[in-house]
């Protein structure tokens, strides 16, 4: 069965092309474009791992991932923050929450990602 | 010792840092500094003088008191215009670094899936090479635009001004927008006070470059199903360009900071994340440059709407 992939990210083109390339690593994604859209998605569809941008419409990346973790149905999801915010105090918070890992995404080519991915599933 | 020399010379020391001599730190301090000298003397002279009337001591004494005031204020007011200069610069990379990284992130994902693609012999790059296309536009706007703000603060707007028609320039302009207003799912109107060509005297490249930033802004901030209304006028001697949204708003206590570059007001910030906050900045300036105004009226939640002015230059065919 394909892993199934959420992706909240506001930016249509980073969004589109995370989800080509999903496609041909034979994932299976979501697609979310606001922080809001992102948790409710988070609690029907039950991914298998969430990619998270942080500066997202209506609710910012970093209070979705609070609130994910305090939710027991999604708490255990993990959660990888893509995000081209580098300052310390955004890391360390995301890591304090819970996150898997924290990429940049000016830092990181798209097949890098993807293998964060695979090793982060198993 | 040229170093040391250089440091004390307190003209060449304002010159560097672009500032006028009354609002230089180190040329105040240097008034202050003969201020203090000047002030010792004349009331220890005073005191000496009339040492059995303490009404003009207190007066020579109370004289020095105020113009210390002002120029400590002086010296305040201008270490806080350097704070300022120096926040800005701060929002300036942090504004560059997130506004050109995303695109520029966009156009190297791209190619990561179309190198993927390649490698599976799947040729199917059209839309990709598109997007591609569509990034790199978005950065050199961004650049473009950066270029601009660093002119206007130099006084180096350079303008070509000719003869143009508001009305004509405004119907080509909005006939790209209308091509998407599908799928923007906004529906664009144009209406004229008077049945005539609105002729202006202006730079064609900036007076598109208004236009532009002013539907984007509209079109940004707009709910999905609302309509854009574009209306020019006369107004004593010049032509009124206004746009009119039925958008979010601009929250009345974001409206005084709404020109400063790089401001974004917060409601504006959680509808749309990307956004540089140096559009109005621009436009405002060169509609100046151009003999007009640029203002606004807003309420939250209702609408916007923006009207920048120009000279008349020509009375109507």
């Amino acid at each position: 069965m394909k892993a199934k992939i959420l992706v909240i990210e506001d930016e249509a083109v980073l969004q589109k092309a995370m989800s080509d390339m999903l496609g041909e690593y034979e994932y299976e994604s979501i697609q979310a474009i606001d922080g809001e859209q992102g948790l409710a998605l988070a609690g029907s569809e039950k991914p298998d791992l969430i990619l998270l941008d942080l500066v997202l419409p209506k609710k910012h990346g970093l209070e979705v991932l609070e609130e994910l973790k305090g939710n027991e149905e999604t708490k255990n999801i993990p959660v990888i923050v893509l995000t081209n915010l580098e300052e310390k105090e955004d890391i360390s918070r995301a890591m304090e929450l819970g996150a898997k890992s924290y990429l940049v995404k000016a830092d990181y080519d798209i097949g890098e990602v993807i293998k964060r991915i695979d090793s982060a599933i198993g | 010792m040229s170093k040391l020399s250089e440091s004390l010379n307190v003209f060449s020391q304002c010159r560097k840092y672009k500032l006028p001599l009354w609002s230089c730190p180190q040329f105040l301090f240097i008034v202050m500094g003969f201020l203090v000298i000047i002030s010792i003397l004349v009331t220890s002279k005073a005191a000496e003088r009339f040492s059995g009337d303490p009404i003009v001591t207190i007066i020579s004494v109370s004289m020095v008191t105020i113009i210390f005031f002002v120029v400590g204020h002086l010296v305040i007011t201008s270490f806080e215009r350097m704070a300022r200069a120096q926040q800005a610069q701060v929002e300036f990379i942090g504004v560059v670094s997130h506004q050109l990284r995303t695109p520029l992130s966009a156009v190297r994902w791209q190619l990561g899936v179309m190198e993927e693609r390649f490698k599976k012999k799947n040729y199917d790059v059209a839309s990709i090479l598109d997007t591609i296309k569509d990034e790199n536009e978005r950065v050199i706007k961004l650049v473009s635009a950066l270029l601009e703000v660093n002119r206007i603060e130099e006084n180096r707007v350079g303008l070509h001004k000719e003869q143009l028609s508001l009305w004509e320039h405004t119907e080509k302009i909005l006939a790209g927008y209308r091509t998407f207003s599908d799928a923007l799912k906004i529906e664009f109107t144009l209406e004229r006070e008077e049945e005539q060509p609105y002729f202006v005297f202006a730079d064609e490249g900036k007076l598109r470059w208004m236009i532009e930033n002013l539907i984007d802004n509209a079109v940004r901030y707009s709910d999905k199903g609302g309509g854009i209304t574009i209306r020019l006028s006369r107004k004593h001697k010049f032509f009124q360009w206004e746009i009119e949204d039925h958008g979010i708003g601009i929250p009345i206590e974001s409206q005084r900071d709404i020109f400063q570059k790089f401001y974004r007001a917060a409601n504006a910030q959680q509808v749309q994340t990307e956004g540089s906050g140096l559009g109005l900045f621009v436009v405002k300036n060169f509609a100046e440059a151009m003999g007009g105004r640029l203002k606004f009226k807003s309420q939250e939640g209702v609408g916007t709407t923006f009207w920048f002015t120009l000279p008349i230059i020509k009375e109507e065919h």
